[in-house]
C-alpha cells in the first residue's frame, strides 16, 4: 500500500540531482588531486616516512584522549539536560551548543586569553578546548536518546532492589550504548580533522594530519604529499565511522515514539543539579567573556577605539563576505540536504548508500576540499578561483550532512496516514510532497538552516584558502589581525571574533527555536 | 505490615497527597479505588521510594522507611505498562532482582523458571519481551515482582487493556496465586470489581485523606 | 511563520543582489577614460611612508590599492594556487628563497624595468630574464640582547656552530621556516654552513630547547626580551633590527641595545612582479619601474628597514650608523635552492616538527 502512495519518482529525480552535484564538486575534486597530482611513487614516497605514521599516531591518541574526555566532561549536564525537566532547560542546552558552532580559530584564541601561560602549546589546552566544541554533540545526541528512555524504567529497576550506579549499569546503558558509540564517532571526526585549535593551542611541534596537510600544501609547496595524506586521513575516518556504525545496531528500549516529559529534578539531587548547571554556563561563557574583553583592551588601556574602527572599510567588508557567503551556502545547502534526504527516506538500499556518502562528504577535511576545488576549477570559463561565490561552494558541501542528519529523522515521523488522506482528497506526488512532507518539515528545515549558516560563518580551513583579497571570509580576517602585532590591530580581532560569536549565537537561537517547533510536530 | 500516616505529596505547588493515612495488616489485600489523576499511583509510587515525601511516615513492618532510599525498601511494583526491559530476555527480567542482589547465574535461572511456571508461562525463558502479547506481558511483570519476595507488592492497574477473557482469566490466576503465597497487596484500580474480586477489602482513595 | 517566511525572501534576494552587483571588479575598469586602480599584493612587513603612492598618482594618475597577507609564504603560497587568475597585479614580497616555486608556477610574467642599470649587479643576475624586478635587500642573523649577556657574563654566541654550546641552552627562539621566509633563511644560513651535516645541528638545537613560533613578528614581538616581556635573548631577525630599535625609541640611546652575530647572516633579496592575468599590464610596468626608483628607494630604509637595491639612492646616516652590512654573508645558489628547498623544508619537518 505504502508504495503506491509514496511514489518513487520525486526520490529518483533527486537521487540523480544530488549524485551530479556530489560528482561534480566533491569526488571531481578529489580524483582530480589524486589522478593530476600524485604519481604512485609520491604515495609510497609519503607512506614510507616513519613521520607519516607519527602523525597518523598522534592524530588518533589525541582524538580519543578528546573523545574521553569531551564525554566525561560532558556527562553531569546531558544527564541533567536529558532526564529532567525544569526551567532553564532550552537555555541551558542552546548555551552547551554556543561552542560548537563558533569558529575554531575563535575559540582556540580565546582559549589562548583565559588560560595561563604555562598551559600554552600544551596537550591540557587542545584536549580541553576540543571538549569545549564537541559537549554539545553529547547532550544532542545522547541526550536526546536520553529523552526517549521511559523514566518508569529506572524506576522499575529501584523498585527491583537496584542501587543507582547498579541500575546504570544494568538498564541505562545497555540502551544508550548505541548513542553514546554514534557521539563518540561525530566527536572522534572532528578532533581527529581539528586544525586550528592544535596549532595555536598545541603549538609548531604538534601536527595532526589535517594541519600537516595544510603545512605541506601552504608552506612547502608539496601538493602531491598533501594529497596522499589527505587520502590517508579519509580511508581512516571512513574506517572509524563504518566501525561505529556496525555496532550501533538496533535501537531498544523506545517504549513509545513521543517521548514522556522529562521529570523534575529528584529531591535529594537539588544542589549536584544546580552545581552542574552553573559549571557549565561558566565553561561555555568563559572564553567568550575573555574575548570582550579583550577586544576593549587596546594595549594596557580599555579602550573602545578597536570598536570604533569597524566602521573600516576593509573590516566592514569581511562582514559583508561573511554573511553573503553564509546565506548563499545556507540557501545551497539547504536545497541540497532536503533532496539527498527525500532520496534517503523513500529509496530504501540506495537510499542507505547515499546517507552513507552523505556522512564520507563530512569526513573529507575543508582544507582537502578546497585545495581540490582551486586545483580543479581554474581553466578557462570554469575558471572559478575569482568568483564570490565559489567559497560558499565549499561550504555547501562541508555543512550539508549536517542539515541531512537533521532532516531525515524529521522527516521519517510523518505518519502514512497523512500522505493517504491526501492522496484520497486528490493531491499528486509532487502536491503531497510539498504539501504534506515539505509543510510539516519547516521547523526542520529552518533548523538546517541556521546550522549551516553557522558552519559557513566559523568555517576556517577552506575559506584561507580560496578567499580573495577584499572578500575574505571574518575567520581568515581574524587570523590575519592575529598574526600581526600591534595593540590595535589585536583589539580588532577580538572585536570581530566577538561580532562573529553574536552573529553564530543569533544563528543559533534560531536553530533552537525551530527544533523546539519540530519535535513538537513531531509528536502530533 | 504497611503503616502511611498524614503522607503529604506537593508537586508545583498542587497537594497531590493531602495527608493520607493507610494500614494494610500482613497478609491483607486492599484495593483502592479512585477517579485517575487523583493522585492513586503517586501514593504507590511513594510508598515505593520514588517520589519525593513532604511530611508524613511510612513505616514497614515497624521499621521507618520514609527516608530509606528505594533500592533498600523492599517494596515491589507492578506498573501500569509492565516496564519490561527490552534488552533482556523474559528469564533475565523475571531474576532480575536476584541478579541484582549478586546472585549466581545458574541458581538465578532456577529461580526464574520457577516463577514462570508459577504465573503459567513455562517454556518462556528465552523469549524476547518485544514477541510477547499483552498478557503475557503482564504475567512476566508480576513474576519479575514477586521473584524478588518484597515485602509487599504494590500493584498499578494491572489488568488494564486486556479483552474480557483474557482479564477474567489473568484475574483467577493472579488471585490463586496471592492466596497461595500470603502476599500483602495494594491493589490500586479503577474498576470496582476488579477490586472485590482480588482482595479482602476495598477503599475510596478519597477517604484516606484526613 | 510570518517573519520566517520573510526572513526566507530576504536571504534569498540578497544573495541575488550580491550576485548581479559584484563580478570581477577589475572588469569595471576596462574603458579607457576611468581611473584605473592597480591591486599591490604583499605581506604584513610592507609599511612604507603612507602617502608615497600619492606622486605616483599624481605622475600617472594610476591609483594603489594595498593588499596585505600575513606572511611571504602564504602570499606566494596564494599566487601559486591563483596563477593565471591572480587576485591583484603586481606582488611585492618573494624573496630568493621562494622565488623558484613561483616561477615553477607560472605566477608572473617578464618585465625589464626601465631602472635596471641603476639596480644591484647580484640581486639581477639572479633573475636575469625580468621575470621579477629586485626590490631590496637584506640579512637575516641573529640578534642578541646586549644588556641580557652583560648582566650574567655570558658571552654572546659568535658563530651558528658556537650556539650548539649547552651554554646557550633555552636561549634562541626562531620563527617556523616552513611558514616564515626568515625563519627559512635562517634554515638556509645552517644549510650553507654546515652542509650535509646540518640536520645534525637542528637536532642539538632541539636538546637545547631552541623555541620555534609561527612568525617573525611572534618570535621578535612575543619573545624576544630586548623587544618584549619574554625570555629568549636570542632571536632570528635582521640585520637591520637593531638600528630599529634605536630609531623607535623614545628617548633615542646613544648604542644600540641589540647587536648582531655576523657569521651568522644569510642574505635576502626581495623580487617584485607582474601578475600574469592581470589585466593592466602597461600599468603595472609603471608601477614597477616607481617601486624601483630613487624616489621609492629612498624610503625604504628607515620604514621597512631593508638596503635600497637601486644603486644611486642614499642611505640615510643613521642608518648607516646603527646597521650593519655584513661583507660576506652566507648564501646558496638559487638554483639549488629551487631543487632542494622542498626536500630540506620535508626533513627539517620531520626532526623538529613531529
Amino acid at each position: 500500500m505504502s508504495k503506491t502512495v509514496l511514489h518513487p519518482a520525486p526520490a529518483r529525480v533527486a537521487l540523480v540531482v544530488v549524485v551530479l552535484w556530489l560528482g561534480v564538486f566533491l569526488v571531481a575534486p578529489v580524483l582530480t588531486m589524486v589522478g593530476g597530482f600524485v604519481a604512485p611513487s609520491d604515495i609510497s614516497r609519503v607512506l614510507a616516512l616513519p613521520s607519516t605514521w607519527r602523525l597518523v599516531w598522534f592524530s588518533l591518541w589525541q582524538s580519543a584522549i578528546s573523545v574521553a574526555v569531551t564525554l566525561v566532561v560532558a556527562a553531569p549536564v546531558t544527564w541533567l539536560i536529558g532526564l529532567h525537566r525544569f526551567r532553564g532547560r532550552r537555555i541551558l542546552r542552546a548555551a552547551t551548543t554556543v561552542g560548537f558552532l563558533l569558529p575554531s580559530v575563535v575559540v582556540a584564541t580565546a582559549f589562548l586569553a583565559v588560560l595561563p601561560r604555562s598551559l600554552h602549546y600544551t596537550m591540557f589546552a587542545v584536549v580541553i578546548a576540543h571538549a569545549y566544541f564537541n559537549i554539545a554533540v553529547v547532550v544532542r545526541v545522547v541526550g536526546a536518546r536520553l529523552e526517549l528512555l521511559d523514566i518508569q524504567l529506572i524506576n522499575a529497576a529501584r523498585t527491583l532492589g537496584a542501587s543507582p550506579i547498579t541500575v546504570w549499569s544494568t538498564i541505562v546503558w545497555p540502551l544508550i550504548r548505541g548513542a553514546v558509540a554514534a557521539a563518540a564517532a561525530v566527536i572522534f571526526l572532528y578532533c581527529f580533522t581539528s586544525f586550528a585549535v592544535v596549532r595555536v593551542l598545541g603549538g609548531p611541534r604538534r601536527s595532526t594530519l589535517e594541519s600537516d596537510i595544510a603545512l605541506r600544501a601552504f608552506g612547502i609547496g608539496d601538493i602531491p604529499a598533501a594529497t596522499v595524506l589527505a587520502l590517508v586521513q579519509l580511508v581512516i575516518v571512513v574506517s572509524v565511522i563504518g566501525v561505529v556504525r556496525q555496532l550501533s545496531g538496533r535501537e531498544q528500549g523506545l517504549s513509545r515514539l513521543a517521548p514522556l516529559p522529562p521529570t523534575a529534578v529528584a529531591h535529594r539531587q537539588r544542589h549536584f543539579a544546580l552545581c552542574v548547571a552553573i559549571a557549565t554556563a561558566i565553561f561555555v561563557l568563559l572564553p567568550i567573556a575573555a574575548l570582550l574583553w579583550r577586544s576593549v583592551q587596546v594595549g594596557d588601556t580599555l579602550s573602545l577605539a578597536a570598536w570604533r574602527t569597524m566602521y573600516d572599510s576593509s573590516l566592514a567588508a569581511s562582514i559583508w563576505a561573511s554573511a553573503r557567503t553564509a546565506l548563499l551556502a545556507g540557501v545551497l545547502g539547504v536545497a541540497l540536504a532536503v533532496l539527498t534526504t527525500l532520496a534517503v527516506v523513500r529509496l530504501g538500499a540506495i537510499g542507505r548508500l547515499i546517507d552513507m556518502f552523505s556522512i564520507v562528504a563530512l569526513a573529507v577535511s575543508p582544507v582537502t576540499l578546497g585545495l581540490g576545488l582551486m586545483l580543479t576549477f581554474d581553466i578557462g570559463w570554469f575558471d572559478w578561483r575569482a568568483k564570490w561565490w565559489f567559497v560558499a561552494l565549499a561550504h555547501t558541501l562541508v555543512a550539508f550532512p549536517l542539515a541531512v542528519r537533521v532532516l531525515v529523522p524529521a522527516w521519517r515521523t510523518t505518519p502514512i496516514g497523512l500522505h493517504q488522506a491526501a492522496a484520497v482528497l486528490g493531491a499528486g506526488e509532487l502536491r503531497r510532497l510539498v504539501d504534506v512532507d515539505l509543510r510539516r518539515m519547516r521547523p526542520a528545515i529552518v533548523a538546517s538552516l541556521g546550522l549551516i549558516i553557522a558552519v559557513s560563518l566559523g568555517e576556517f580551513g577552506a575559506a584561507s584558502l580560496m578567499s580573495r583579497a577584499g572578500s575574505e571570509t571574518m575567520p581568515v580576517v581574524i587570523a590575519r589581525l592575529l598574526s600581526r602585532t600591534g595593540d590595535l590591530v589585536r583589539a580588532q580581532a577580538f572585536v570581530l571574533a566577538s561580532l562573529l560569536v553574536a552573529v553564530c549565537i543569533a544563528a543559533l537561537v534560531l536553530v533552537e527555536s525551530a527544533l523546539g517547533r519540530s519535535d513538537r510536530v513531531a509528536r502530533r | 505490615m504497611l503503616h502511611v500516616a498524614d503522607l503529604v505529596v506537593v508537586r508545583d505547588r498542587h497537594r497531590v497527597l493531602d495527608g493520607v493515612s493507610l494500614v494494610v495488616q500482613p497478609g491483607e489485600r486492599v484495593a483502592v479505588h479512585g477517579p485517575s489523576g487523583c493522585g492513586k499511583t503517586t501514593l504507590l509510587h511513594s510508598i515505593a521510594g520514588l517520589v519525593h515525601v513532604d511530611a508524613g511516615s511510612i513505616s514497614l513492618n515497624h521499621h521507618d522507611v520514609t527516608h530509606t532510599r528505594a533500592h533498600q525498601r523492599g517494596v515491589g511494583l507492578v506498573f501500569q505498562d509492565d516496564q519490561l526491559f527490552a534488552h533482556l530476555d523474559v528469564a533475565d527480567n523475571v531474576s532480575y532482582a536476584l541478579r541484582v542482589r549478586g546472585v549466581a547465574k545458574r541458581e538465578r535461572f532456577i529461580v526464574a523458571q520457577e516463577w514462570l511456571e508459577r504465573v503459567g508461562l513455562s517454556g518462556f525463558q528465552h523469549r524476547r519481551t518485544a514477541s510477547l502479547s499483552g498478557g503475557e506481558a503482564k504475567r512476566v511483570a508480576l513474576a519479575r515482582t514477586l521473584a524478588g519476595e518484597p515485602n509487599i507488592v504494590l500493584l498499578d492497574e494491572p489488568l488494564n487493556g486486556l479483552d474480557d477473557e483474557l482479564h477474567d482469566q489473568l484475574l483467577g490466576d493472579v488471585r490463586s496465586l496471592f492466596e497461595q503465597l500470603g502476599t500483602t497487596v495494594v491493589h490500586v484500580t479503577h474498576d470496582r470489581a476488579e477490586g472485590a474480586a482480588l482482595c479482602h477489602r476495598s477503599i475510596e482513595f478519597a477517604t484516606l485523606s484526613a | 511563520m510570518k517573519l520566517r517566511s520573510s526572513l526566507i525572501g530576504l536571504s534569498v534576494a540578497v544573495t541575488l543582489l550580491a550576485a548581479c552587483t559584484d563580478g570581477n571588479t577589475a572588469d569595471v575598469n576596462i574603458t579607457a577614460n576611468e581611473p584605473v586602480t592597480l591591486r599591490l599584493l604583499t605581506h604584513e612587513s610592507f609599511t612604507p611612508t603612507e602617502t608615497i603612492f600619492d606622486d605616483f598618482t599624481l605622475q600617472t594618475g594610476i591609483k594603489v590599492e594595498l593588499v596585505r597577507s600575513s606572511d611571504a609564504g602564504t602570499l606566494v603560497t596564494k599566487a601559486v594556487l591563483a596563477s593565471g587568475n591572480p587576485e591583484g597585479d603586481v606582488l611585492w614580497g618573494v624573496d630568493n628563497t621562494l622565488l623558484s616555486r613561483a616561477l615553477d608556477a607560472e605566477v608572473f610574467v617578464t618585465y625589464v624595468t626601465v631602472h635596471r642599470d641603476d639596480l644591484d649587479v647580484a640581486a639581477v643576475a639572479l633573475a636575469p630574464n625580468g621575470e621579477v624586478t629586485p626590490v631590496d635587500s637584506g640579512d637575516v642573523c641573529i640578534n642578541y640582547d646586549k644588556a641580557w649577556f652583560a648582566e650574567r657574563n655570558i658571552t654572546p654566541p659568535l658563530t651558528l656552530q658556537a650556539l650548539a654550546s649547552s651554554t646557550y641552552r633555552n636561549l634562541l627562539v626562531t620563527p617556523n621556516p616552513v611558514s616564515s621566509s626568515p625563519g627559512l633563511a635562517f634554515l638556509l644560513a645552517t644549510i650553507a654552513e654546515f652542509g650535509d651535516g646540518w640536520q645534525q645541528w637542528w637536532e642539538t638545537m632541539r636538546t637545547n630547547n631552541i623555541l620555534i613560533v609561527e612568525s617573525w613578528s611572534d618570535a621578535y614581538y612575543g619573545h624576544f626580551t630586548a623587544a618584549s616581556d619574554g625570555e629568549r635573548p636570542l632571536v632570528v631577525s635582521y640585520a637591520t633590527s637593531p638600528p630599529a630599535e634605536v630609531l623607535f625609541a623614545d628617548p633615542r640611546p646613544t648604542q644600540a641595545p641589540t647587536a648582531v652575530a655576523a657569521l651568522t647572516c644569510f642574505r635576502q633579496y626581495e623580487f617584485a612582479g607582474i601578475l600574469r592575468g592581470t589585466k593592466h599590464e602597461p600599468q603595472a610596468q609603471l608601477l614597477i619601474d616607481f617601486l624601483v626608483s630613487r624616489q621609492f628607494q629612498e624610503d625604504l630604509p628607515l620604514t621597512q628597514f631593508v638596503w635600497p637595491i637601486n644603486n644611486t639612492a642614499s642611505v640615510p646616516k643613521e642608518f648607516l650608523e646603527y646597521a650593519l652590512r655584513p661583507d660576506n654573508p652566507l648564501t646558496i645558489d638559487p638554483a639549488v635552492i629551487a631543487e632542494r628547498r622542498a626536500e630540506w623544508l620535508e626533513q627539517f619537518s620531520d626532526i623538529m616538527l613531529r
